[in-house]
């Protein structure tokens, strides 16, 4: 730290504070400061009653089973193999390939109902009539629930009138 | 396993500044913590965990709080081994992540205790120094007055006067610049010794004086 050669008060208690740490490259300012300030020279040795007592606050150690609850715990997790930011892309990736594949058999299965299949064709009629003249894309990507149908049964009930 | 964690008596000088360049002392343990192997974090603990456990104790005041962000930190540690990118060195990012555990701790405590809803029933106002008081334990009063500062001011002092960081060792685990790091400790340290000046005002005999009268700032 280099301040000036006219310090404030401020100035000068940063620089008690970086001698304190050896980060001072030159004090002579600091020293002609002090000269001259007295609320300086109480902050100076406030600061050195305090550096005397960080020592007894480094006198610390941790329980001696401290470490066998944490290899507990350890051993009762797995360490992830992937970082959480990659296995959530990986996961929504995936969903979207459900989503995508869903809506590629809707439209293939309407694609299959529009060219004439007439069992299909007749619950359409009676589900979604509306449908039957329109664009297979368009309308699963309008309605989804329309790819349910594939669950129906595939007689019509003149069918199993026979 | 056995892990006899490295000692840490009154006369244990802090940590050396370690260069800036070089290879990390810590290189093979991070390999072992990556690969998920046991043995690296039981490494981890013996070199470091003397070190986390100071940290987050004098950080958050109470012992069971510092044991158990000390198990959390070493659990993080084997589970995010992978993110560590090695830009800095281990040591420095275990004391980033022991810093943010405590003050998002502590943050979390302080919303808690300001939530009517939250069925804290501690006194918002009562930290751990006022609790320790309140107990007629007679600690260190320096140890009282840190708890009684910001954390944030509390954690930069503690990793310069504790842990014996280099201001840009500093930087890099708090993540600030190095020129912030010298203004940030200059005020942490002068709210310190304004509120040892409040404290011996208050009550000069009741748990020891850190300061003489003499040393008092009167600023």
């Amino acid at each position: 730290m280099k301040p000036s050669r006219d310090l404030e008060c401020v100035d000068a208690r940063g620089a008690l504070s970086a001698r304190l740490d050896a980060e001072l490259d030159d004090e002579r300012p600091l020293l002609a400061h002090l000269e001259r300030c007295e609320p300086c020279r109480q902050h100076e040795r406030g600061l050195a009653q305090l550096a005397r007592g960080w020592q007894a606050l480094r006198a610390v150690a941790p329980p001696a089973d401290l470490w066998e609850r944490i290899e507990r715990r350890a051993r009762a997790r797995r360490p992830r193999s992937v970082p959480r930011a990659l296995r959530v892309a990986l996961a929504n990736a995936a969903a979207a390939l459900v989503g995508f594949a869903g809506l590629g058999l809707g439209v293939r299965w309407l694609e299959v109902v529009l060219a004439g299949a007439p069992r299909e064709r007749h619950w359409l009629e009676h589900l979604a009539p509306e449908v039957l003249d329109r664009d297979p894309a368009a309308l699963v990507a309008a309605r989804p629930e329309l790819q349910l149908l594939r669950t129906f049964p595939t007689t019509t009930p003149d069918e199993e009138r026979r | 396993m056995e892990c006899p964690v490295a000692p840490a008596g009154p006369n244990r000088a802090p940590p050396a500044p370690v260069p800036a360049s070089g290879m990390d002392p810590d290189h093979a343990l991070v390999l072992a913590l990556r690969r998920g192997e046991h043995d690296g974090l039981a490494e981890a603990y013996r070199r470091h965990g003397a070190r986390v456990y100071r940290l987050a104790l004098r950080m958050l005041g109470r012992t069971p709080d510092a044991e158990d962000a000390t198990q959390e930190v070493f659990l993080e540690l084997f589970e995010r081994a992978r993110s560590f990118a090695g830009r800095s060195r281990f040591s420095t990012w275990l004391h980033r992540v022991t810093v943010n555990h405590c003050l998002h701790r502590l943050e979390k405590e302080r919303l808690r205790a300001v939530d009517p809803l939250s069925g804290d029933e501690r006194d918002p106002a009562r930290g751990p120094a006022e609790e320790h008081l309140a107990r007629g334990e007679a600690r260190e009063s320096l140890e009282l007055l840190l708890l009684r500062l910001a954390p944030a001011q509390r954690a930069i002092l503690l990793l310069r006067e504790i842990e014996g960081l280099s201001y840009q060792e500093i930087a890099e685990t708090l993540e600030i610049p190095a020129g912030t790091v010298m203004s940030r400790l200059s005020r942490a340290r002068e709210d310190l010794l304004r509120l040892a000046r409040l404290e011996e005002a208050r009550n000069a005999t009741a748990h020891g004086a850190v300061l003489s009268p003499d040393a008092l700032p009167q600023t």
